[in-house]
């Protein structure tokens, strides 16, 4: 059981230090080692999505709560940024490997590693929502 | 990113010697790699085990280091962590890459020890 609560700037050298924050946080702390890499990989990919996209690489303010409770970790993530092209559902997976992508893989990979992911537009800010299986190991 | 060069003949190993390639660290460390691959050697090993978490942006960095060496120089990695391997295999990145386990076993594949 836990609550944290973190707010950036989203530029890629404050979502290092806002994961290595996490990472030490006492949520993280009492997961195990592989369901922790990948919650850190989830939010990594959607943070990073939040600079690049919802905020041109221009910076902005976004919002991270991670909540443990027994059906496992619930992460949300909001930003107030541009609204993201596809309102509904997340884009489709990176091109094959065969075609050596340089890019693409993030949403593949959050879709991987989460279940219930959930992205909707609210009162100008976007909400990403999301859990953490518990049997992480086994899947990622 | 921090790379060291180290040449066994044919072969040299480029070592990452930092925990993270992640989209902070991306750029620069495509920028080291293309200073640290420059040379003959036909065969190029990233060393990436002392990196311990590596996001879609510093797997876009690894695959254009791929791109980068003209053939018949290819690019191999070695001492994929577990969590860098994840990304690899979930992305299946894994299928156009040959990785050793560690170094000293992609040394081996060429004839020489360490």
């Amino acid at each position: 059981m836990g609550f944290e609560r973190h707010m950036l700037r989203a530029d890629p050298l404050a979502v290092r230090h806002t994961l290595q924050a996490i990472e030490q946080g006492p949520i993280l702390q009492a997961m195990p080692a592989d369901s922790r890499d990948c919650t850190l990989l989830v939010l990594a990919e959607v943070l990073n999505n939040v600079a690049e996209h919802a905020y041109c690489g221009q910076g902005g303010p976004v919002g991270v709560v991670l909540r443990h409770d027994r059906r496992g970790l619930c992460g949300r993530v909001v930003d107030w940024g541009a609204a993201p092209p596809w309102p509904d559902a997340p884009p489709p997976r990176a091109a094959e490997p065969e075609t050596l992508p340089q890019g693409g893989f993030g949403w593949g990979l959050i879709r991987d590693l989460t279940q219930n992911l959930r992205l909707r537009r609210r009162r100008g800010c976007t909400i990403l929502s999301f859990h953490m299986p518990d049997n992480q190991g086994a899947a990622g | 990113m921090q790379l060291s060069i180290s040449d066994h003949d044919t072969c040299r190993i480029i070592t990452a010697d930092e925990p993270r390639l992640d989209a902070a660290a991306a750029i620069q460390f495509k920028e080291s790699f293309r200073q640290a691959c420059a040379g003959e050697t036909p065969r190029v090993v990233l060393d990436l085990s002392a990196v311990e978490f590596l996001d879609s942006s510093g797997l876009g960095a690894v695959v254009s280091c791929l791109k980068l060496l003209e053939p018949p120089r290819r690019l191999e990695l070695a001492g994929l962590t577990q969590p860098v391997a994840r990304v690899f295999r979930l992305t299946r990145m894994d299928t156009i890459f040959t990785i050793h386990p560690n170094a000293a076993e992609a040394l081996a594949g060429c004839g020489h020890g360490v």
